[in-house]
């Protein structure tokens, strides 16, 4: 199957990246089961990235990040996935998943589904991937608005951050 | 780790340099969770898969049970023509 990258960064969303914010914290990338009954498959995640790109704070703090799964998309803008490999046949160049970024209305999170979380220092920036034929992806269910959102919140930091999320279609 | 077959891997990069953590995937609940090289980490009792510190002792629930769960409705629809 065909595998995308969804990022809030500015060069794919064309929109304003959020600030980071305190609790409960901006998300910086959506993906969910949002294409219609008809179409609704589902997806796996199996990388994402996070990290800030504003000028660090002046007081040293930590960034919390997460990934948590959504019933609904909150308010952002949307983004069309962009497939990796061009040579990839017409019709499977298009995700079944719906991206949504920079959210300026929080998705709707499932209470005590959090799927990770981290915290590190504003400077660091950290890689999560899947081993190579492992199962261990984050699965996104085949359910109209289900999704998996990744962001972050920060008590001191409150400028930019990227959140890049590689996904495939199931 | 002993099993592979649901591993991943975290990597830091800060100031200092690069960090490495293998992670596992709770085979129940989908979460990620770091482990110490070479760690023991819980399994579950019925399936052997391996299980977040949340999910321990609790029901067998597998991460593919949960997703027909929540798929099942949206299915019916479907099948239904609605």
């Amino acid at each position: 199957m065909a595998q995308y990258n969804t990022s809030n960064q500015a060069l794919m969303a064309g929109a304003t990246q959020q600030n980071m914010a305190a609790t409960p914290g901006k998300t910086g990338v959506n993906l969910s089961a949002a294409t219609g009954a008809a179409t609704l498959r589902r997806a796996k995640i199996y990388e994402f990235n996070v990290g800030i790109d504003g000028a660090p704070n002046s007081t040293d703090c930590s960034v919390t990040w997460f990934a948590r799964r959504s019933t609904a998309i909150g308010t952002g803008t949307t983004v069309t996935p962009i497939y990796l490999d061009p040579g990839d046949a017409v019709g499977t160049s298009t995700s079944a998943m719906a991206g949504t970024v920079n959210h300026t209305a929080e998705p709707t999170y499932t209470a005590s589904q959090v799927l990770w979380s981290l915290g590190a220092n504003q400077r660091a920036s950290y890689r999560w991937v899947v081993d190579p034929g492992s199962n261990g992806v984050l699965i996104i269910p085949a359910v109209n608005l289900s999704g998996i959102g990744i962001g972050g919140f920060s008590a001191t930091y409150a400028s930019t951050f990227i959140v890049d999320v590689m996904h495939q279609d199931m | 780790m002993r099993s592979r077959s649901w591993t991943g891997m975290g990597t830091m990069y800060g100031p200092d340099g690069e960090t490495h953590r293998d992670t596992f995937t709770c085979v129940h609940c989908n979460s990620i969770r770091h482990v110490k090289p070479f760690a023991d980490f819980n399994s579950c009792k019925k399936c052997f898969g391996p299980v977040c510190e949340g999910c321990y002792g609790g029901d067998c629930v597998p991460i593919e049970k949960w997703l027909e769960a929540q798929e099942r409705p949206s299915l019916r629809r479907k099948l239904l023509g609605f």
